[in-house]
């Protein structure tokens, strides 16, 4: 008995949520991101390939960097910490998490987050410490829709953005 | 450091509507027929082509686009959709002219010329087809009441839109019995009259269907002889019988022709029913003559109709059973653009942004909410739809109501209210008196 039945060779599209409706979420995230809530970083890239890092530590304490590029997202402020370190004194720690909007950052601006890297945020500079992608788009698992990126306070010296 | 400038471009297919249409045949434009469903007014092949129409849908983009707010945040809409809203509105808005001509003159046109229709309601055949029956202000025909009063005239003998025959059979002596659907219908199938050997009008018509006696005699009536002839002429009264107007001593009055008609009538009927020296019944079939014939008088005749299916059109001349029965086979057509009013044009214009709204809500609430970085945000797809239904119903019900005031009915309602306001306005005027 011949085999009546062949298995495809890639799964058939989604049924219901496809590259259309797709689409129209990167569409209402651009408008309502760029447009309506309009929250914007320059991420500043630094340059691999340009920076002398150290060999042992991958510390640089110079860092050369791209161009910034200005970057809109979703910014939630975590707010300033007091913490205090004892024989050291008082600490003031600040941290935000980014939301990126992944389409319209690797698609439109061609633009990859990256731990390391700096952000500045009003007039603070914070670096990059954590990334997550936590949500998939409509369960797919090709789509993602956002890099979560977790940023510290950058102390002085570490990076000034000149 | 100055932050730098960077709008990138989105390389997504993003569905924005633009501020504006065009009348281009191509594209985005208003002409090309793609975004039509129907294409009834804009294609140039279609019977009623309207580049007024094509403006109009054009037009309708830019106000779609201010409506909505298209100048501050984005709507998702292609100016496809505004175009084809546009084509649906006009269709509506002829669609509802249309329902209430119909009431207008349904009555009037029953019977008359239909057509057939392709599949976007056109006309392309019949009688009416170019005419613009949707159009026009018909004459009054009663159309439905002279069509009962012809059914009412066959069965009470005056007239009507059935054909009466008669047949003629002779007696045979002391045979009181005859079966008149043998009779008929062999002289309907040999084109023989039984009695008179001559051809009948009915020929091949009977077979075995039922036929309906509605008179049987003996001799042609001399009533009208009588009554007419002799001393007694028309327009005179003597005493009905037998002297005229060349009498003696007598007095005549002029009277109208209907009266002497009315006496005619009536003496006919005296006739027939006080001076037969027959009478007769029917059973079935059976003709029984009382009494019984002696062969004293020869032949006997009866008059008949032929029933027929009442869908059934005469060959010889039409009676409208092809005709316009309902409001399905009225001749309407598509109202054309062109005979749309300014009234028209804004409601079309209206309902189009309603449905435009429909369409929009519909494609903001696909999903209940969008997904966004950290969150998630739910759009307006309820508020749109609810008010697309909100407009579209109340501008339906507007137009319907507006419509049904002006019925032909409710016109001549309202005049003669205008007139029995007036009267008794009239009546609170003093009379004045005048000295001479």
């Amino acid at each position: 008995m011949s085999n009546e039945w062949n298995q495809p060779s890639a799964p058939p599209p989604p049924l219901f949520l496809g590259k259309k409706e797709r689409d129209l979420v990167k569409q209402v995230n651009d408008e309502l991101i760029e447009r309506v809530i309009g929250q914007t970083i320059a991420y500043y890239p630094i340059d691999i390939e340009r920076t002398n890092f150290h060999d042992l530590y991958g510390e640089a304490l110079a860092k050369t960097f791209l161009p910034p590029v200005r970057v809109n997202a979703l910014i939630e402020f975590d707010g300033i910490t007091t913490k205090y370190s004892s024989n050291i004194g008082l600490d003031k720690e600040s941290s935000i998490t980014i939301h990126f909007h992944k389409r319209r950052l690797t698609e439109d601006q061609d633009l990859y987050v990256r731990e390391g890297d700096f952000v500045l945020y009003g007039d603070i500079l914070y670096e990059i410490v954590t990334l997550s992608e936590p949500k998939q788009l409509f369960g797919q698992i090709d789509h993602k829709l956002e890099i979560s990126a977790k940023c510290i306070r950058a102390r002085e010296g570490l990076f000034d953005g000149s | 450091m100055a932050l730098p400038k960077l709008s990138p471009s989105s390389q997504t297919s993003a569905v924005i509507l633009t501020s504006t249409g065009s009348i281009a045949t191509t594209g985005n434009g208003a002409a090309n027929t793609s975004h039509y469903p129907f294409g009834i007014y804009a294609d140039s092949t279609s019977a009623l082509f309207d580049a007024n129409f094509v403006s109009g849908a054009s037009d309708q983009v830019a106000f779609t686009y201010k409506k909505l707010g298209g100048d501050i945040l984005d709507v998702e809409l292609t100016v496809g959709n505004i175009y084809a809203s546009y084509e649906e509105a006009a269709l509506e808005y002829s669609y509802q002219i249309n329902i209430h001509q119909a009431k207008n003159v349904l009555s009037d046109l029953l019977g008359m010329s239909t057509g057939t229709f392709d599949h976007d309601g056109q006309m392309t055949g019949g009688d009416a087809s170019g005419s613009s029956v949707n159009l026009s202000f018909p004459r009054f025909e009663f159309g439905y009441a002279k069509r009962v009063t012809d059914g009412v005239a066959v069965a009470a003998g005056a007239g009507g839109n059935q054909t009466m025959y008669s047949a003629s059979f002779n007696t045979v002596a002391l045979t009181q019995d005859y079966d008149l659907q043998t009779i008929i219908s062999g002289a309907s199938a040999n084109n023989l009259d039984a009695a008179t050997s001559g051809s009948v009008p009915f020929a091949g018509l009977v077979g075995n269907k039922k036929v309906r006696i509605e008179r049987v005699f003996y001799r042609t009536p001399q009533s009208m002889w009588r009554f007419y002839g002799y001393y007694g002429g028309l327009n005179v009264v003597g005493n009905l019988n037998y002297y005229g107007q060349f009498s003696d001593d007598t007095t005549f009055e002029i009277i109208p022709s209907w009266h002497n008609k009315l006496q005619a009538m009536a003496y006919e009927d005296h006739m027939w029913t006080r001076l037969s020296h027959f009478s007769y019944e029917i059973h079935n079939n059976k003709l029984r003559i009382f009494p019984i014939p002696d062969g004293h008088v020869k032949s006997f005749w009866v008059q008949f109709s032929i029933d027929t299916d009442g869908w059934t059109e005469d060959s010889d001349r039409k009676h409208g059973v092809d005709g316009i029965n309902n409001m399905n086979t009225l001749p309407f057509d598509n109202v054309p653009y062109q005979n749309i009013n300014a009234i028209g044009k804004q409601w079309i214009r209206n309902y189009a942004l309603a449905l435009s709204k429909e369409v929009l809500g519909q494609v903001r609430g696909k999903f209940g909410s969008i997904p966004i970085p950290g969150e998630s945000v739910t759009l307006n797809a309820s508020d749109l739809l609810s008010q697309a239904k909100d407009e579209q119903s109340a501008l339906k019900e507007e137009l319907k109501t507006v419509l049904d005031e002006m019925t032909y009915k409710a016109l001549a309602e309202k005049d003669a209210a205008m007139i029995a306001a007036i009267d008794t306005v009239q009546q609170e005027i003093p009379m004045l008196i005048y000295q001479g």
